[in-house]
C-alpha cells in the first residue's frame, strides 16, 4: 500500500542527532516502504529560522519525488518579517507547507502574528502542520482556535494530541472541518479512540522521523495496522487524504 | 522464557471485568501473566467496587493473574485502612493514576497510602508524563522520601518530551523502575543504555496499547538473552515477589 509520511524531520543538531546526506535518508525512507515524506527542519525550530528553510530547500533539490519540504518562521519576528519568509519560501524556495512548535518556537498561539501567518499560508496553498499535543503552548483546542479563524487554511494536528490530549483533538477535528488528525504519537487506545470518533477523511500517516531512527515506519505502520481493521481506511490513512489535503490546499490559494 | 505483564487493566463492559479479552491478548502475545489493575470507572470513585473486581479476575485465573489495589489518596486515613485491607486479601500493590484521581505526586496526600505500602513490602505503579500532576522528578522526589518502596514510572513519561526526564530522575532514586509501554523504541533503547535492563520492567498498559506491539518493541531492541529476561520475568519476578 502506498505510504505517505506527513511528519518527517531533516536530522540536526537539536536531539544530539547528526546530520546526514539526503540521499542516505532518502534511500531509508524507500526502504521503509515510503512513497513520500512532508518534510521539516529540526534545527530551524530553535534557531536560525531563515538559513535553515533555505539548507532544507537546497538539501531535497533533486530529490522532489520523495521529499515534500515545509518550512517554519518565527513569529516573534513579527507578522510582517514571518509573512515575508513564508512568501520567499512559497515562491523562491518552493516549499509547499508551513511547520510550526510553538512549544520549542516559544509561542502562544494568541502571540498577534499568528492569525495574519496562518491565514497568509491558506492564501498561498501551504497547510499549516502544528506539532500539538504538550502543553502549556500546543494544546488542540489553542491550535483550533487559530484554525477557526483562518477557514481557508489546512490545519494539521501533528501528533493528535499525543496521548493526553487526545479528547481534544477529537473535538477540534469534529467541530473544525480544516483541521486535519496525523495519528503520529498517540497509544493503540488512542487511535481507536480517533478512528471511531474523528473524521475519517482528515486522518493521517506520521511518524517524526527523519532517518535518524532505523524501523520507525514499519512500527508505526503495524501500531496502525492493530487498530484499523478496515483496509479502505488504511488507504485513506496511509496516502490518499495526504494526497487529498495538498490538493485542497493548492485549490484554496488558486480560488484567491 | 516466560513472559510477565506489570501492568495491564481489563476493560469493564456491561458489569463486568472483561478479562476474557485480555487473557486473548496475553496468549497472542506470549505473556503468561499480568499483573491488573482496575479500569478508569474505579480510580477516583468506587475504589473498593473495583478492587473486589480485580480480586474475584485474580482469584478466577490464579494461573495467569495478579492484582494491584486503587486507591484514591483523597481517601486519607480511610484509604490507608482499605489498601492495607486489598493487600492483606492478597493485591500485590498499589495502582496510582495522579490525573484521574486529581493530586499533585508530592502532595503530602498520598503519604498515608506509601505508609502502608512501605510497612507491607507492596511496590507502586504511576502512570506518569502528564504535566502538572505526574512528572518524572515528581515521582523521584516521592521516591526519596520513600527508600523502601520500589516505584514503577508508568509509560516512561510518555508522552513526548517529557521523556527526556526519565534518565535522570531514576539516576535520583534507585527505587524507581521504568514501565517502557507506550513510549518509541529509539527512547527505550536509551533508558536502557544509561540505566540497564534491570531497571526495565514490562508493562503492556493494555488497553492503552497492545501487548503483541509491546513484546516486539521490547524484542526489537537487540538485548541478549540475559537481558531480554530480566525485563520480561526477572524484574517482574522480584518486585511482585512471584514464585513463578
Amino acid at each position: 500500500m502506498k505510504l505517505v509520511d506527513t511528519h518527517t524531520h531533516l536530522p540536526g543538531t537539536l536531539f544530539g542527532e547528526s546530520p546526514r546526506p539526503i540521499e542516505d535518508i532518502h534511500r531509508q525512507f524507500e526502504a521503509e516502504g515510503l512513497h513520500e515524506a512532508w518534510f521539516f527542519t529540526t534545527d530551524g525550530l530553535i534557531r536560525d529560522t531563515v538559513r535553515n528553510n533555505d539548507i532544507l530547500a537546497q538539501a531535497v533539490r533533486g530529490h522532489t519525488d520523495m521529499f515534500v519540504p515545509f518550512c517554519t518562521v518565527d513569529p516573534h519576528a513579527g507578522a510582517d518579517a514571518a509573512i515575508q519568509e513564508l512568501e520567499r519560501c512559497a515562491g523562491t524556495l518552493s516549499m509547499r507547507g508551513l511547520k510550526l512548535h510553538p512549544w520549542l518556537q516559544a509561542f502562544s498561539l494568541t502571540h498577534p502574528a499568528v492569525v495574519p501567518i496562518l491565514r497568509r499560508a491558506g492564501e498561498l496553498g501551504m497547510p499549516v502542520l502544528f506539532h500539538d499535543g504538550s502543553p502549556p503552548y500546543s494544546t488542540p483546542l489553542q491550535i483550533a482556535w487559530a484554525a477557526e479563524q483562518t477557514p481557508g487554511t489546512q490545519i494539521v494536528l501533528g501528533h493528535a494530541g499525543l496521548d493526553d490530549l487526545t479528547d481534544e483533538a477529537i473535538r477540534a477535528s469534529v467541530r473544525q472541518p480544516n483541521v486535519w488528525l496525523t495519528l503520529c504519537g498517540p497509544s493503540c487506545g488512542a487511535i481507536d479512540e480517533i478512528v471511531h470518533r474523528a473524521p475519517p477523511q482528515r486522518l493521517l500517516f506520521g511518524t517524526d522521523g527523519g532517518g535518524f531512527i532505523n524501523g520507525l515506519t514499519s512500527w508505526y505502520v503495524a501500531k496502525i495496522r492493530a487498530c484499523v481493521s478496515s483496509e479502505r481506511l488504511l488507504e485513506m490513512i496511509f496516502h490518499e487524504n495526504a494526497e487529498r489535503l495538498l490538493e485542497i490546499s493548492r485549490q484554496g490559494a488558486r480560488a484567491k | 522464557m516466560m513472559l510477565i505483564d506489570s501492568c495491564a487493566r481489563p476493560r469493564y463492559v456491561d458489569g463486568l471485568l472483561d478479562t476474557a479479552a485480555l487473557l486473548r491478548e496475553m496468549d497472542g502475545a506470549g505473556i503468561q501473566r499480568a499483573v491488573i489493575a482496575a479500569p478508569d470507572e474505579f480510580l477516583c470513585l468506587h475504589n473498593d467496587e473495583g478492587n473486589q473486581l480485580i480480586l474475584d479476575s485474580v482469584r478466577h485465573h490464579p494461573d495467569r493473574l495478579s492484582g494491584m489495589a486503587s486507591v484514591n489518596p483523597w481517601h486519607g486515613s480511610d484509604g490507608a485502612a482499605a489498601l492495607a485491607g486489598w493487600l492483606d486479601k492478597g493485591l500485590l500493590g498499589l495502582y496510582l493514576n495522579p490525573v484521574r484521581q486529581g493530586f499533585l505526586l508530592t502532595e503530602s496526600l498520598l503519604d498515608p497510602l506509601l505508609e502502608v505500602c512501605a510497612a507491607r513490602g507492596a511496590p507502586v505503579y504511576s502512570s506518569i508524563g502528564t504535566p502538572v500532576v505526574a512528572m518524572p522528578f515528581q515521582l523521584a522526589e516521592v521516591a526519596r522520601r520513600f527508600p523502601s518502596v520500589t516505584f514503577v514510572l508508568g509509560n516512561a513519561s510518555w508522552t513526548d518530551f517529557c521523556g527526556y526526564d526519565v534518565v535522570p530522575a531514576c539516576r535520583q532514586s534507585a527505587n524507581i523502575l521504568v514501565d517502557p509501554s507506550c513510549a518509541i523504541g529509539p527512547s527505550i533503547a536509551t533508558f536502557v543504555e544509561a540505566l540497564g535492563p534491570g531497571r526495565i520492567l514490562f508493562c503492556s498498559s493494555y488497553p492503552r496499547s497492545r501487548p503483541e506491539i509491546e513484546v516486539s518493541k521490547i524484542r526489537g531492541l537487540g538485548l541478549d538473552a540475559q537481558g531480554l529476561q530480566a525485563v520480561f520475568h526477572d524484574n517482574a519476578a522480584a518486585l511482585w515477589r512471584l514464585s513463578t
